[in-house]
């Protein structure tokens, strides 16, 4: 493993160093720079915005339901997938990761195609007045389709390694299927699904593409944060802009500080 | 209690791991089931347990048909290869897991059961390592856990899948023995599966030989030993030789090794080969002998030696005491005589 040259070695790590500082730490800090450019008054300020406030408040409530699905949804089909024996298995699979694949834009589209005016539901959704397309739910759904993948994805490969015969034995000690899920299989998969949610969750907070073609773009009703980020920067309100951004920012690097609080204990479990 | 197994079926997907297998224990009994891997002794028990359903054929407990009631009400105790340990609870947690889980008007209190788990510690012996977790635990000592988990529900029979595969020789022997004795005490129907011929013999009250999914002969140990039914069983149980064999007037013979001292019954005349046990075989040496001595290992009390024989492929493998060997001044190329004193004729 060690057999390269010293110099050699130095000179992969500090490349390593340069192309992240260069690539992600020089935005980053350019982000907070311009957000504080005028001062933490004129930041605070920004951010108090009514719109704004509206723009976390709709991302906050978007991704809290987006995950919470994805949660239940994602521990299912992994459980579905690891534990059982069943035909079209790999489709399954394949379908899993097909929001991986697509891009968001098309994810946003298939959703107005659907339920837009002209779509396959607009009529009938117009009759009952439920609106799903420029609002809510059609930007929790855009949501939900782009960050599937994340809890699945994060537990299959955990639960295929575990197997089944804890459960197993959990059974065959007189527990329930609740019981079983709850004493046995959640706690074996804990840390993957931490861990999984964390992605989950920073992808819908930070998703754009498949939003944008859903939200309608309407100001201080179905702006989520990163929309409300382009709208300010579009009107050359680059304080704003990059104040809202820098939250965004924030988020990432407290996902990145709890996943490695999670590997850390997961070394030292 | 008793255990009968009927006509069991079970074909996974086009594989038939059992074929029409019918078993009965009987109660308190300590029986094992012995065979390769694959030929079905893990799929049997599963059937058993209620964890895996067969095709056809029923499962009886105690005359009654249990194929309706799931595992988790068959009461019964499993004890799986990989000891299956919940890795996040402690040992004390672990064992007492069968009995917190129950509902409330069945759950002991908490003192009762912290009395129970420390019951069953002591009988396996782990009382110390109570607050341990499993990836703390030696291999033994976890299949110590998984016992007193099984047997924290009481359970109406024992099911253990090779309980003692993983351990070292020492541990196993142990644990084993110890197993022999938990039997006893308590009188509890027990089934274990193993592919070591050897365990099996030790411990069990009877011995089930199973191979590729059919139960190739039932009984106890000595039984079985001396009497195997057929060729399969023979060669399991422990080495043996095969001689083809001539028949001359009703007499069997092989040009190179003397078979004169074993008689066969007349049903068995005509039969194709004979399996000679190594340590069935005297060997004396001999200028006229037909056999070439090719291999010697003398470690402790006995001696292995293969000796080469004209006409037969595999060489012959005797076991004699190591003191006699000596004595006899049996070497690497010495010619010598076989006359074999025993053997199963097929
Ligand atoms: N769930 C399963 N799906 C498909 N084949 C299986 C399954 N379980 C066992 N088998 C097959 O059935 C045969 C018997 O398995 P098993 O009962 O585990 O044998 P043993 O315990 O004697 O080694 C093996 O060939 C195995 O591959
Ligand atoms: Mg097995």
């Amino acid at each position: 493993m060690n057999r390269d040259p010293l110099p050699i070695r130095i000179l992969l790590i500090a490349l390593a160093f340069l192309v992240m500082a260069l690539l992600i730490g020089l935005p980053l800090i350019t982000v907070f720079a311009q957000a504080l450019s005028k001062g933490w008054g004129e930041y605070v300020l920004a951010l108090l915005d009514k719109t704004t406030l509206s723009a976390i408040r709709l991302t906050l409530i978007t991704a809290l339901i987006s995950v919470t699905v994805n949660l239940v949804f994602g521990v299912m089909a992994a459980w579905a997938i690891a534990k059982y024996e069943f035909r079209g298995k790999s489709f399954l699979l394949t379908l899993i990761d097909l929001p991986f694949s697509v891009s968001p834009v098309i994810a946003g589209l298939v959703f107005v195609l659907m339920f837009g005016l002209q779509g396959w539901f607009g009529p009938a959704l117009q009759g009952t007045g439920i609106k799903i397309i420029f609002a809510l739910p059609g930007i929790v759904l855009a949501t939900m389709f782009v960050t599937f993948p994340f809890v699945a994805r994060e537990l299959i490969p955990l639960m295929q390694e575990q197997g089944t015969e804890d459960e197993e034995a959990a059974v065959s000690l007189g527990a329930s299927g609740f019981q079983t899920f709850f004493l046995v299989t959640l706690p074996n998969i804990k840390w993957g699904l931490v861990y999984g949610v964390l992605l989950c969750n920073a992808r819908a907070m930070g998703e754009f593409g498949a939003v944008s073609v859903v939200s309608g773009h309407i100001r201080g009703k179905t702006n989520t944060m990163p929309l409300h980020v382009e709208i300010l920067y579009n009107e050359y309100n680059f304080t704003a802009a990059f104040a809202v951004a820098s939250l965004l920012a924030l988020l990432a690097f407290v996902t990145l500080a709890a996943q490695s609080l999670l590997e850390w204990k997961k070394g030292h479990a | 209690m008793s255990i009968d197994a009927i006509d069991i079926t079970k074909d996974f997907d086009g594989f038939v791991a059992l074929k029409s297998v019918s078993l009965s224990v009987n109660r308190g009994e300590l029986l094992a089931l012995l065979g390769p891997s694959g030929s079905g002794k893990t799929t049997l028990l599963r059937i058993i347990a209620g964890l895996e359903w067969p095709d056809a054929g029923d499962v009886r407990i105690e005359g009654k048909s249990v194929l309706r009631v799931n595992a988790r009400e068959r009461g019964v105790g499993f004890v799986f290869q990989h000891y299956a340990l919940f890795r996040h609870m402690t040992v004390f947690d672990n064992v007492a897991f069968g009995l917190t889980v129950r509902t409330r008007h069945l759950r002991p209190s908490k003192a009762d059961i912290a009395k129970r788990v420390h019951e069953l510690l002591e009988l396996v012996q782990i009382e110390r390592l109570v607050k341990r977790y499993p990836s703390e635990l030696s291999g033994g000592q976890r299949q110590r856990v998984a016992l007193a988990r099984a047997l924290a529900i009481e359970p109406i029979v024992l099911l253990l899948d090779e309980p003692f595969g993983a351990l070292d020789a020492k541990v196993r022997k142990e644990l084993r023995r110890w197993l022999r004795r938990l039997n006893e005490e308590t009188g509890m129907t027990s089934i274990f599966v193993t592919h070591d011929q050897e365990e099996a013999m030790e411990i069990a009250d009877r011995v089930v030989v199973m191979s590729q999914g059919r139960i190739e002969q039932i009984g106890k140990p000595a039984e079985i030993y001396e009497n195997p039914a057929n060729p399969f069983v023979c060669e399991f149980l422990g080495s043996a030789n095969r001689i083809p064999l001539t028949w001359a007037d009703g007499k069997m013979a092989h040009p190179a090794i003397d078979l004169d001292a074993i008689t066969v019954r007349p049903a068995l005349v005509g039969a194709e080969n004979i399996y000679v046990r190594p340590h069935d075989i005297d060997m004396v040496k001999d200028a006229a002998g037909v056999g070439t001595v090719r291999f010697l290992s003398v470690v402790g009390p006995i001696a292995r030696v293969d000796v080469e024989v004209a006409g037969l492929e595999k060489p012959v493998e005797v076991d004699m005491p190591a003191h006699r060997l000596t004595r006899a001044g049996i070497e690497v190329g010495a010619p010598v005589r076989l006359t074999a004193v025993k053997g199963h004729v097929y």
